[in-house]
């Protein structure tokens, strides 16, 4: 059985909104669910469908007013990482506006830090 | 720069006007109460509306609302549980994935071929979670429209033609 299922982009997850078994409606709704809700960063329709090796889905129409998938990679940066909320490591995806003189400052502070105990190091091992 | 919003013009099927007021009575919130229908607004289209109180056993389920266009033979289907609709009706048709509906939890919209009185029809129905909390699903608004499918007969001549 094939269906289409409309999915918005809220809160850094993808929610299902409706279902329909016609994809053109399921478009139509898509488009209108956009036009009609502002605040909404992004819509999709998926094909779903059941056989006997299980779920298999794929996207049919995606409109999107942001890059979802940068999106969740932040997030899930920011929830992980382990240097503490607003710092972000050197590869991880950097936002407009971010403030960046915190991580220099961070960055820098780790350098000084390695530095000094290298030469803290080397003056042990001369003794 | 924020999007404008974009009012869109007049829907012309019947259950995307109807999932759209369902979409207008939620607001913000996740589904719209009873009280939020508004019939007026729907217009001619509430003729073509269905509203069915949950129980939580589900044979128990009724018809709080139906629509005249929905009604087999102009039986009123008010009180009377979705077990007792005639299957060979729209009104049936367009309530048989109500258990889909309450486990999805979001509008479902479904239409094909099926018959109504015995005559072959193309029908298209929406059915859309109620909630009086807020969270627990405790009625559905649908809606639904059909036409008959003319069949013509061709007959023609045992021979060859000339």
């Amino acid at each position: 059985m094939l269906s289409f299922e409309v999915r918005r982009y809220t809160g850094n997850r993808w929610l299902l909104d409706a279902v329909f078994d016609d994809k053109a409606l399921a478009v139509a709704e898509a488009k209108a669910l956009m036009a009609r809700n502002r605040a909404l960063a992004a819509v999709r329709v998926m094909a779903v469908t059941e056989d006997e090796d299980g779920f298999r889905e794929w996207t049919i129409y995606k409109q999107s007013v942001i890059n979802e998938d940068e999106e969740q990679a932040l997030q899930r940066v920011l929830e992980t990482s382990p240097v503490g909320a607003g710092v972000l490591p050197a590869d991880a995806p950097r936002r407009r506006g971010f403030p960046g003189w915190l991580y220099y400052a961070e960055m820098s502070a780790r350098v000084i830090l390695l530095l000094s105990a290298g030469v803290f190091l080397i003056a042990l091992l001369r003794r | 720069m924020a999007r404008p919003n974009i009012a869109p013009a007049r829907e012309m099927r019947l259950t995307m006007r109807v999932l759209g007021h369902w979409r207008e009575a939620a607001g913000d919130r996740r589904y719209p109460r009873r009280a939020d229908l508004n019939p007026a607004r729907l217009g001619d289209d509430w003729q073509n509306c269905l509203l069915i109180a949950i129980d939580p056993v589900a044979e128990k389920s009724s018809f709080l609302y139906v629509g005249q266009n929905l009604r087999p033979q102009g039986v009123a289907y008010e009180g009377r549980r979705l077990s007792d609709c005639a299957e060979d009706t729209v009104l049936h048709r367009a309530t048989t994935y109500l258990s889909r509906v309450l486990a999805k939890r979001v509008p479902i919209s479904i239409g094909g071929a099926a018959t109504h009185l015995g005559a072959p029809i193309v029908f298209r129905s929406v059915l859309l979670p109620m909630s009086e909390t807020g969270d627990k699903v405790d009625a559905v608004f649908g809606a639904a429209n059909f036409r008959e499918i003319v069949l013509t007969e061709e007959i023609h001549a045992a021979g060859p033609p000339d």
